[in-house]
Formats: C-alpha cells, structure tokens, sequence
C-alpha cells in the first residue's frame, strides 16, 4: 500500500518521462516495423513492467484511477483486445478522452500489458458490509 | 497571542503592556472628547522630536470620519437606526471584514444592537464571507448580510457575490465608503459609483442619501432579493451618514416589509403544457433550482406521480429537488428518449431542445429567469427555441400545474401512465444497483477512493439527520448512489457559477443556517476548493459552526488535468506534461494540519482506507458536540 502511495508521489513530481523510458520510446517510435517486437501472430508484444510508468506519464490515472480500477470507465478488468485499445486511443471517439495517436504502438502495448497485468482488487459487492447495506437499503425501497 | 519571552524582550514596550496603556489613552480620549480641544486647554510642552498623532489625524489617517465621540442619553447614531431596519428584516448574520468605512454599523452592531440579529460573523476574507451568505440562504430559505470595507473588499467579495448572482440566491450585501474623502487611505476606498464594481452581477443596488432613504432602500431591496428570480442586492452606504447624530429617533420610521408573491404561469400556458405533458409517450422532467420550501420539494413529487414521468435532477448546477431512490429519479433508462422535456426553474436548456428536437420532439420551460435577465454576463450565449415558453416561478406554478395534469387525464391514461411508470421504475432500480455494486472496484486502495470515502462516510451519518452542505463538484455521483437523499435540506445546491471555491465557504454558511436545528451538515470539497478561502476553517471554529468538513484530498487540480492532457493530446505533443501547474506535490499541503492551525479539530492526513471510518467517527462526535471538524482524505483522482 506505502509503495503505491509513494510511486504516485514520483509521479506526480516527475515533469517528464524519465530519459531511460524516452531512450526506448524514441527506438521504437515512429522506426520500421521490423523494430518493433511482435508474437507469432504479427501482434506488438506489450511489456507491462514498462507500461507502468507510461500509464502514470501519460496521466491515465488522471479519469481511470491509479491502477485503473476506479473513475470511469473502468479500465480494470480490460475488455477491449489489444488492437481494439490501441485503436481507440488513437482515435477516441468521446470528447472527455485525450488523442494518443502520437505516442507510439509499442508504448500503447506495453500500456495495455500493464492494464492486463493488474488483478482487480474487487471484492463482491455483498461481502463488502458497507456496500452490502446500500443494496439492502434498495432493496427494501 | 502565543508570543515568546524573546519576542518581548526585543522590543522596549512588551506587548500586553502596550494594549493597556493603548486602551488607558483610548479612555482618556473618550473622556475628554477630540484632542484639539485637549491641546488647546493644556499649557504647550517641550515640542518631543516626533509628535504623536493628533485623534483627528489619527482617523483621517485610518479612513475615520473624525465624528465625536460619545452621544448623550435620549440621542442616537444613524448607524444605530441602520441596525434598527436590519433587525426589522430578520436578518440573523453579518459576515463581515472590518473596514472603517462601516466602522459606525459595525460599532452600532455592537453597542446598540448588543451583536445579536444581526450578529458579527468574523470572516477572514470577503469572498468567504460573501458565499457564507451563498450558501446559509439556501439552507435557511431566508438572506444573511455581508459588509464589505469600499472598493477593496468589495473586489475581494466579488466572486462571491457573482456565484450567488448566478445560482439565483439571495443576499443582502453592503459596501460602505467616503463620499467626502479625506486621506490617502480612505481615498481609494472610495468611488464615484461603488456599486458598478459589481453591478453586473447583483439584481439590484442602490446608494440612498438619507437614513430615511436607507431604510426604504433596505426594505425594498430585501423584497428584490427575495422576489423570484432572486438574487443578491447591494446597497451602498457613505460613512459620513453613518455617523450622523440622530438627536429625535423617534422622528424615523422604518417602513413595513411587504413581500411580493412569487409569479404563477399563466392559466391558458400552464393548460397547453399539461396537455402536452398528458399526451407525451415519452415525457421528461428536468430539474434546475426549483424548491425553495420543503412544500415545493412535495409538489415535485406530486406532479412526477401525476404524470408517471422520469425525473432528471443533472449533475452540477441544479439543485436535486427530487428523492434519489424514488422510482421515478432518473431520465428514464437508456433507450428512453423523450418525446416532451419540461424543464423546471432550468435556465438553460439549449442541450434539451437539441435532444428533444432530435427525436421530433418538444420543449417546455418554466422559469422565472424568463422575467428578468442582467445584461453583461449573466448565462452569457444562451437563448433555447422552446415550444412554450411559460415566465413564471417554478415552485409557484406546480400546484396549477398539478390540477390541470389530474384534470386532463382519463382513467384509461392513467392506467397506461401507471404502466409506464413501473417500467421506469424498474430500469431505474437495476441501474441504481448496477451503480452501487460499481463502488467495489479499488475498494482496498490506498489512496482511498472515492466509493470509500462516500461508503465509509454513509455508514457513519446514516442514523443522522444529515444534509451535504457542499455542492456536488466531483464527489456528487457516488453522493447519490450510496446516500439517500430524501429530503429537500438533504442536499444544498452548487455554486451557480462553477467557481471553484464556492464549496469551502458556502458549507460553513449552510452550517450556520442549520446550527440548533438539530441537522448535521457535511460539506465535501476538494482540495483545490478549501485552498482559495481556508481562512473559512478558523470562521468555523471561532463561531462553534458544527460542521464535518471532508477534504477529498487529490493533491491537485485534477478536473484541470484531464483537461490539459486533451490539449495535448490534440496537438499531439508533451502527453506527459499536463500536471504542471496542475498538482500540489512538491510539497504537499496537510489539510489536517491547516486545520488545526484554526483551531478546528481534524484528522489526516489519511491513507490507509481502513483509518477512514474511525477517523470520521471521531470528528463526528466533535461535531456532534456542536464544533466544526475536519477529515483530510488522501484519495484517487476521481
Ligand atoms: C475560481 C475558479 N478558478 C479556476 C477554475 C478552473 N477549475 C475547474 S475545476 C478546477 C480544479 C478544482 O480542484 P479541486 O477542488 O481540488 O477538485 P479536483 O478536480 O481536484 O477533484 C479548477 C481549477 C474554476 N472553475 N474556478
Ligand atoms: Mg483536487
């Protein structure tokens, strides 16, 4: 919990993507596709190690959460497929999203790695006492 | 207060020492009347290097008017009459930040009215002290007072008064200046014409010349400010006047208030609209500042169930008047578009007529606005092509409306509405479960987010006749999924104007309204809200406002994040960038600590989720106790 707490801090001084992550993102930016690390299907292989501090530079934390779990949408757990993310990060079709057609494929997979990479911290809403006694409530209206 | 032995030392006169010897001279002043007459009557004394100040100079120089000192039994100030019309209206706060301008209201408020109705709220900066009064109308159904000191406090007051302005509130503000400057000081706190500082942005304002006009321009302008569309009004007071020896106050009268009756739609309007809304499929009822009285709140109810028809309360900028878990709370469920939107006490409903037009649908709007509109800035761009246009009050208008709705339908269409209904009703319940199963996800997250904040709040207050005091800013959804707002004073409103820094201060205000009525108010507000106007904190303290204060503690302008990352987005450049001069890190601000440097209880800052409830637990039994108290909430953005 401390760790999470102190790793936002970092983020939040940070004033830009540290230059070892920049280092990588111009390698694989705008390169020939052959730069780019792919499975067997031709699909980018995302790393979510990376993708972390990406997804906090790039202020996804800013509607979706620090871990993507809580604002709106959810991000947590991820239902779109990686291209279908990519693609519509490219090119969001909601006013309230930002364009991301200009960072680069890989560090969009390595985004959607990480998303991937989190384990919902979502208990049943019943097993939660607080939670439990607001549907109760409903319930009975 | 808490100065060190060292501090004293340094200077020759310790300080307390100086109080009483500054008190001494004050009396012996008063005693002997101005100073010149005291010179003159004394043998002349080796001239010391550096004269002090004579009482004339003295005042002058502090913005004074120079009047003696001290009226005889049977005679009066004007500003003793002053206080006398303001008691006349019930008005049962001054907020104020001195300033010599109003020096004799504020000494009359003391002296003559023995600070009670109206009673000095000491507020630490002006804005703070303008949307006390914002918000404590809304509360209380009746106006407070500010004063402001000339052009200077009244500048600081402006955006407070521009947020009351917007969100149709009304306040009696006033503003005192010199019309005979006198000094460098009080020179530029005076002006041609103070009011146009802020004339845009009051309904009314006035400078009245004599006592006798005061007291009608007094009067009047409480009518003005109470009559629908309300608003704030100003009146201007010259400190010359105030000082005014009164030698009969018998020969003054202060006039009777007689209030104006709120305008009702006109008979043949008020029928179409029934008739339209009878007839729709797919009607809608849209909110805006609709109920003044817990009576209009009931009627709301009345004329949802006559008509089976979703009630659409919006996020920021209405007022809720309509029960979160009655069935009919809701626009309908997702597939419902709506073939007739009434908009209620809603000023701006361009984005209806787009919506219902859309679907060939129309548009009704009942709204005292229509009655009366500032000209510079007030909902600047906004003209909606509704079908029928019905200028008159909301609230005023529900009981006719009422009748004609009953009276229009038949039987038969009241079965078909009844079925209707249970079909709203039912999507509205899944949705409203869906929505709070919803609040589970990062439950255990540290920082806390914002369900928890909320659940974890709820579950300490729920036995309380609680009311959030604070406006809906961007806590509001999860307000309304877990907590049950059943009740007109359940929620107090928003800013009117959008204006962060609004939350902060018209809690405190809305909280002094329900002081001793046995409520228990709640304001939460965001970091970036409490940080234009803290000084509010220790107003709450002083005054034993109960008060829970929430910081929703994201350290930053967050909604301003989003916003620049778009930006950049568009451009295509600098994503990483959009915190700059949006976030509060390097350092971070301690709320709890700010607190308790007004004197107020807090606790925080808080991380750890599972603090939460037993933090709020504790300052609740403070604020039980009749004191304000202040939880610092380190949270998830949104
Ligand atoms: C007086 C004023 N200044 C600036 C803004 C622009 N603004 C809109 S939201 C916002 C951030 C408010 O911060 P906070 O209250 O902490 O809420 P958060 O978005 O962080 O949850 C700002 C600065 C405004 N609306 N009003
Ligand atoms: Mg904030």
């Amino acid at each position: 919990m401390r760790t999470a707490l102190a790793r936002i801090r970092g983020v939040l001084k940070r004033t830009a993507i540290p230059a070892a992550l920049t280092g990588a993102l111009v390698l694989s930016g705008g390169g020939p596709a052959g730069a780019i690390p792919q499975d067997a299907a031709g699909n980018v292989t995302g790393n979510a190690e990376r993708g972390r501090p990406m997804f906090e530079s790039y202020k996804c934390y800013a509607c979706h959460g620090y871990e993507g779990e809580t604002g709106s949408p959810r991000l947590v757990p991820m239902t779109l497929t990686q291209e279908a993310f990519i693609a519509y990060v490219r090119s969001p079709r909601t006013l309230g999203m930002p364009n991301y057609s200009s960072v680069p494929v890989q560090t969009l997979a390595d985004i959607y790695a990480y998303i991937e990479s989190i384990t919902p911290d979502a208990p049943p809403a019943e097993s939660i006492p607080l939670l439990n006694s607001v549907l109760e409530e409903l319930e009975e209206d | 207060m808490s100065e060190s032995p060292q501090d004293n030392k340094k200077r020759n006169v310790p300080r307390r020492d100086f109080f009483k010897s500054a008190a001494a001279g004050a009396a012996a002043i008063a005693a002997t009347g101005p100073a010149e007459t005291a010179e003159a009557a004394s043998p002349a004394p080796a001239r010391p290097a550096v004269l002090p100040p004579t009482v004339a100079q003295a005042q002058a120089e502090l913005g004074g008017s120079g009047a003696q000192v001290g009226a005889g039994p049977g005679r009066g100030f004007a500003s003793d009459f002053m206080v006398d019309v303001l008691r006349s209206l019930d008005i049962d706060y001054a907020a104020i930040n001195p300033g010599s301008s109003f020096e004799g209201i504020h000494e009359s408020m003391i002296n003559h009215g023995g600070n009670t109705r109206p009673e000095i709220i000491t507020c630490l900066h002006e804005e703070a002290a303008a949307t006390m009064c914002h918000g404590y109308a809304k509360a209380s159904g009746k106006p407070m007072m500010a004063m402001f000191h000339g052009t200077v406090g009244l500048l600081h007051a402006g955006m407070g008064i521009f947020q009351c302005w917007a969100d149709r509130v009304p306040a009696i503000y006033l503003v005192a200046h010199n019309r005979n400057p006198t000094s460098v000081v009080n020179r530029p706190h005076s002006a041609q014409d103070m009011g146009a500082l802020v004339r845009d942005f009051v309904k009314w304002d006035d400078e009245p010349t004599t006592l006798e006009r005061f007291a009608a321009s007094a009067v009047r302008g409480y009518r003005i400010a109470m009559t629908p569309p309300r608003g704030p009004v100003l009146l201007v007071v010259d400190s010359g006047l105030q000082d005014m020896r009164v030698e009969d106050p018998s020969s003054l009268r202060i006039p009777e208030l007689s209030m104006a009756s709120p305008p009702q739609g006109d008979t043949n309007a008020v029928r179409e609209a029934a008739r339209m809304l009878v007839d729709a499929e797919r009607p809608l009822i849209r909110l805006g500042k609709l109920a003044w009285t817990s009576e209009g709140w009931d009627r709301m109810i009345e004329l949802a169930e006559a008509l089976q028809a979703p009630v659409d309360v919006g996020g920021y900028g209405g007022w809720a008047d309509f029960p979160s878990r009655h069935p009919l709370y809701g626009s309908g469920g997702p597939d419902y578009a709506p073939d007739v939107i009434l908009g209620l006490e809603l000023n701006d409903m361009t984005g209806d007529v787009r919506r219902a037009r859309a679907n060939g649908g129309r548009t009704i709007g009942v709204c005292a606005e229509y009655l009366f509109q500032g000209s510079n800035i007030h909902d600047f761009g906004n003209y909606a092509e509704l079908d029928l246009t019905i200028a008159a009050d909301g609230e005023a208008t529900l009981p006719s409306l009422i009748e004609e709705v009953r009276r229009l339908t038949t039987p038969e269409r009241r079965r078909e509405l009844e079925e209707r209904g249970a079909g709203i009703g039912r999507a509205h319940a899944a949705a409203r479960t869906a929505a709070v199963r919803e609040g589970r996800f990062g439950w255990n997250k540290s920082p806390v987010s914002v369900p928890r904040m909320v659940a974890e709040l709820r579950e300490q207050v729920r036995n309380d006749d609680w009311a959030m005091v604070s406006g809906y800013q961007f806590t509001g959804p999860w307000q309304r999924r877990f907590l049950n707002f059943d009740r007109r004073h359940r929620y107090n409103g928003d800013s009117g104007g959008f204006g962060i820094g609004y939350d902060s201060p018209a809690s405190v205000g809305a909280a002094l309204a329900n002081k001793g009525t046995g409520r228990l108010s709640i304001g939460i507000v965001g970091d970036g809200d409490l940080n234009f106007s803290p000084g509010v904190l220790w107003t709450a303290a002083h005054h034993r406002i109960p008060l829970l204060l929430v910081v929703h503690n994201n350290r930053g302008y967050h909604a301003e994040v989003m916003i620049v990352e778009r930006v950049a987005g568009r451009r295509g450049r600098g994503l990483d960038q959009s915190h700059i001069g949006n976030v509060f890190v390097d350092p971070e601000i301690s709320y709890a600590k700010m607190a308790e440097g007004y004197g107020m209880y807090s606790e925080g800052p808080i991380e750890n989720p599972d603090d939460l409830g037993p933090a709020f637990a504790r300052a609740l039994e403070r604020v039980r106790a009749g004191e304000p108290a202040l939880v610092d909430v380190v949270s998830q953005p949104r």
